[in-house]
């Protein structure tokens, strides 16, 4: 919660900063998001393979079925979107499709999408996957008592690793913590592989 | 966009390598963390300078919760029907 807070900051004082029309030149430079985007990504992939004897530890330990629950958080959000397409006018479901796929990821997802689009999009993904996060936050109680224990996993996507872990072991018992965090960490890596599988097939 | 894939994998193989030294882990997290704030402002930025987003911000806004609102409730669908089906079953067993 913390974090998404200082994310919302620093996004508003940038707009801030352009409504007062004080924009530093580095920042200004077309190319200046992408050079820092990739210098992010490199760090983001170190952070994971340090992590990789951990997550591969874990795999070991469960049951195949627990491959279930990051699956079914891609088809069902996906699906959800899809559904929703419906309603919406003059937006390609690839762009609402790619929103979606951040499962919660703001960080990454807003950044990702807005050099691959444009920064409207990329403002969606923000908004959309901060909203996400605190969705599942607040409910997780309330889904984990009316569609079981791993509706609120499921609904907490990439969040469900970090962020959202407490409130979804409290709400479903210490024996889902691992699920949850397994469940997180698959989808935080899939982030970007499928925002740009959804971008390159639509 | 596959470039950024790729060096995100070349990160990891570096991870991988270096994963015994704390430190350089934990400074790379925050660099990741820093980095994070440098791009959402810049974001904030080319939102700010493009008057078509910010004269539309709160239907921009309004859309996000929904789009979130719609990827929560498919999930949820989609994980009680996987709960009852593969692992409601099992607990009883147990």
């Amino acid at each position: 919660m913390k974090n998404s807070i200082t994310a919302i900051l620093f996004f508003v004082a940038g707009i801030a900063c352009a409504k007062l029309e004080f924009i530093p030149q580095i920042v200004s430079d077309g190319n200046f998001t992408l050079y820092v985007l990739c210098f992010q990504m490199l760090f983001v992939g170190i952070c994971m393979g340090a992590e990789l004897n951990r997550s591969v530890i874990l795999i070991k330990s469960l049951n195949i079925k627990i491959l279930l629950v990051p699956f079914t958080a891609v088809v069902g959000t996906l699906l959800g979107v899809v559904v929703f397409s419906v309603f919406v006018n003059g937006m390609p479901l690839s762009d609402l499709l790619a929103v979606g796929s951040g499962f919660g990821y703001y960080s990454l997802s807003s950044i990702y999408i807005s050099e691959i689009r444009n920064e409207t999009l990329g403002a969606i993904a923000l908004l959309a996957n901060i909203s996400r996060e605190v969705i599942a936050l607040l409910f997780t109680p309330l889904f984990a008592k009316r569609f079981g224990k791993l509706a609120p996993i499921a609904a907490a996507g990439a969040t469900s690793m970090d962020t959202c872990l407490p409130v979804i072991t409290s709400a479903v018992g210490r024996d889902y913590a691992i699920i949850s965090v397994f469940s997180g960490v698959v989808l935080t890596v899939l982030v970007p592989f499928i925002i740009t599988f959804i971008f390159s097939i639509m | 966009m596959y470039e950024i894939i790729g060096i995100m994998i070349i990160g990891g193989i570096i991870g991988y390598v270096f994963k015994s030294k704390g430190k350089l882990i934990r400074l790379s997290e925050k660099i990741y963390g820093f980095a994070l704030f440098v791009l959402l402002f810049s974001l904030g930025l080319s939102v700010g300078k493009n008057e078509a987003v910010m004269s539309n911000i709160s239907n921009l806004g309004l859309l996000s919760l929904a789009i979130a609102a719609a990827a929560v409730a498919g999930s949820i669908f989609c994980a009680w029907a996987v709960y009852k089906i593969f692992f409601k079953k099992v607990n009883k067993n147990k």
